[in-house]
């Protein structure tokens, strides 16, 4: 009894080299979720090796594992697959770290992932949204560089949205 | 050069990723992400917090000015104020203020969920907005206590030739007034309150108009939804009943209603191919020849209740997809699938709904099935595992389907060894067979016996547990 999968359909595989030298094998379809590199695929037709020297093997890894799981849930036909997709997104985003969460977003915003970049800057807005200033500061390490009495100048400048 | 396929349950550990939920973040990235991506983020908060983060540092003074997109939201998350004292008063001179200092005209989204505005005030803003160009807007009323607000749009607004997306929500529209939007693509309207006639001039002040969404509206009574450029449409009745529904869209895409009107009339839509009856009141004939009428029809979904659907039969040469799902009602519902070149086949639902399918050519053909058991202790029951043998026999999947079967328990796919010997095996052809559930058993072996029995030729069998997701 085996247990490997059943795909049968055949699609082109791409190459893809991140800035390390790791390189992806993925199928088009998955890496065409990309609008850079279906901007490629469509430009540079039967190239099937792409170099990506923005990008790092690391983070390029995560960019493709995400493509893959939408374009497989979006060929499955299965309206479900919307509820699956919050689920798997929302897990996907859980933990990371800001670190992790910076290089994804600036690899997905190079890479023209427009959905994941959607997924990402809403999950960072989720850590702004309700929060304090100093809280944001606090969270995201963010140092005033304000002169003495400066930030109470803007505070009172805009004093009709600090009340 | 190291080459890594990317296989799907790769999780980012083996990166060298782990959960640092809580380390300590030393540098600051937030500051150094560009311009472009600070404004997509910004764009999912609250514009007031976005003034507020003025004081964060120099890099962060001056962003609010030139942020696309604004939210004016009056109440917080919590549905507290966010002006403390005076919240009315302090709310409008907010928005005013924010409105007047903005160096850029660029004004992308408004979404103003009110709950105590004056209508002059927001009538000026959206005047403000209008004039500076915007091209999305997103108007939500917040009512305490009904349903809608009698806040009637001011012309200028159904006469903005900028706006690409209006969304309106819990407002009266009265059709008091003239409309043209020429540039308008989507249209979506929650809770507004209108009648027959307001729709008909509404659409026809869009002549762009290509995504249109009818949520919960009242007012209407023969719904007719006429545009030649319309291709995705959405109609959520929501408890409010239209006594008809009629679409003319000559390039009408893709359909959903979700409702229980039983005149549904699309005769006018020959270019449709998604359409989703969810709940539709139609009964076997009219759900038969609204399917018939549709020539290019390629994916259907159908929510199928026994209280008025009891045999029908579904027919389509460009069908590639067809969805099914039945309530817990009790009844029998009947199906009859005369589509040769269809290629999916999902059902999720009960056992009492018997799928048999006519012409059935060897298309490589993935059927996808949930069952929703009733089964509430985890006993099964003879009752149940004849049911379930019954329900998969009817399916007459070819041997190139690839069946995947979901059930809540492997429990419940363990057929009695009596049964087996008396029973003829469901699917006797089929080669590929994966199976998930929740709960796995300890009786591995006997699953593997019981699957083998309803699938002989099985090549290959795939059992796991579902991780994610309810059914």
């Amino acid at each position: 009894m085996s247990s490997s999968s059943t795909t049968t359909t055949t699609t082109r595989l791409l190459m893809l080299k991140a800035s390390d030298g790791v390189t992806f094998e993925v199928e088009e379809a998955v890496a065409t979720k990309l609008g850079a590199i279906n901007n490629m695929v469509e430009e540079e037709g039967s190239e099937d090796l792409i170099c990506l020297p923005n990008v790092n093997g690391k983070f390029l890894g995560m960019v493709l594992e995400w493509c893959k799981k939408h374009a497989n849930n979006n060929t499955n036909s299965d309206k479900g697959n919307d509820e699956v997709n919050k689920w798997w997104d929302k897990e996907f985003v859980m933990d990371l770290d800001q670190n992790t969460l910076y290089h994804l977003l600036m690899a997905a915003d190079y890479l023209s992932g427009t959905e994941l970049v959607d997924l990402l800057t809403e999950k960072v807005a989720s850590m702004i949204r309700g929060k304090k200033v100093e809280e944001i500061r606090e969270t995201f390490k963010i140092k005033s560089d304000f002169l003495p009495g400066q930030e109470e100048e803007i505070r009172k400048k805009n004093s009709w949205a600090f009340e | 050069m190291a080459t890594k396929g990317v296989k799907t349950n790769f999780r980012f550990k083996k990166y060298g990723i782990s959960n640092t939920r809580g380390s300590p973040v030393v540098v600051d990235r937030l500051s150094n992400l560009p311009n472009p991506l600070i404004h997509h983020i910004l764009s999912f908060v609250p514009t007031l917090e976005v003034v507020r983060m003025s004081i964060l540092s120099k890099r962060w003074r001056r962003v609010w000015y030139s942020i696309p997109a604004l939210h004016f939201c009056d109440i917080d998350h919590m549905g507290q104020f966010r002006f403390k004292s005076q919240p009315r008063k302090a709310f409008n001179k907010f928005v005013d203020k924010c409105l007047k200092q903005r160096e850029v005209g660029f004004v992308f989204g408004f979404a103003i969920p009110y709950r105590i505005l004056t209508s002059a005030a927001l009538d000026n803003w959206l005047s403000f907005a209008i004039r500076r160009n915007v091209e999305e807007l997103d108007l939500r009323a917040k009512p305490k206590f009904k349903k809608f607000v009698d806040y009637c749009l001011p012309e200028t607004v159904l006469n903005a030739r900028s706006l690409t997306v209006l969304k309106l929500e819990s407002l009266t529209l009265d059709g008091s007034c003239s409309v043209n939007l020429p540039s308008l693509i989507s249209l979506s309207l929650v809770d507004v309150k209108l009648h027959d006639e307001v729709l008909h001039n509404l659409l026809l002040g869009c002549p762009a108009l290509n995504k249109f969404l009818l949520k919960k509206c009242a007012g209407l009574l023969n719904t007719i939804i006429s545009s030649s450029t319309l291709k995705f449409s959405e109609i959520v009745e929501d408890f409010i009943h239209y006594r008809a529904i009629k679409v003319e869209g000559a390039n009408l895409q893709s359909l959903i209603y979700d409702g229980f009107c039983d005149n549904i009339c699309l005769s006018a839509c020959k270019a449709i191919r998604n359409l989703s009856l969810l709940f539709s009141g139609l009964d076997d004939q009219s759900l038969e020849d609204l399917i018939f009428g549709l020539p290019l029809l390629e994916c259907l979904t159908i929510s199928a209740s026994p209280y008025c659907l009891k045999h029908f039969r579904i027919c389509g040469q460009h069908l590639r997809s067809i969805r099914l799902e039945k309530s817990y009602d009790d009844g029998l519902v009947k199906v009859t699938i005369d589509a040769p070149n269809l290629v999916s086949l999902c059902y999720k639902g009960d056992t009492k709904f018997g799928i048999s399918m006519n012409a059935v050519r060897d298309n490589i053909l993935s059927g996808h099935i949930i069952i929703n058991d009733d089964v509430t202790d985890g006993k099964y029951d003879t009752n149940w595992y004849i049911n379930l043998i019954t329900f998969l026999s009817n399916i007459n999947f070819s041997w190139k389907t690839t069946v995947s079967l979901h059930v809540y328990s492997e429990e419940a796919l363990i057929f009695p060894e009596n049964l087996r010997k008396i029973c003829r095996s469901p699917w006797p052809n089929l080669k590929h067979m994966k199976i998930m559930t929740y709960r796995p058993s300890e009786k591995k072996a006997d699953l593997k016996v019981s699957l083998y029995w309803v699938s002989p030729a099985l090549e290959t069998l795939v059992i796991e547990k579902e991780t994610k997701g309810y059914f």
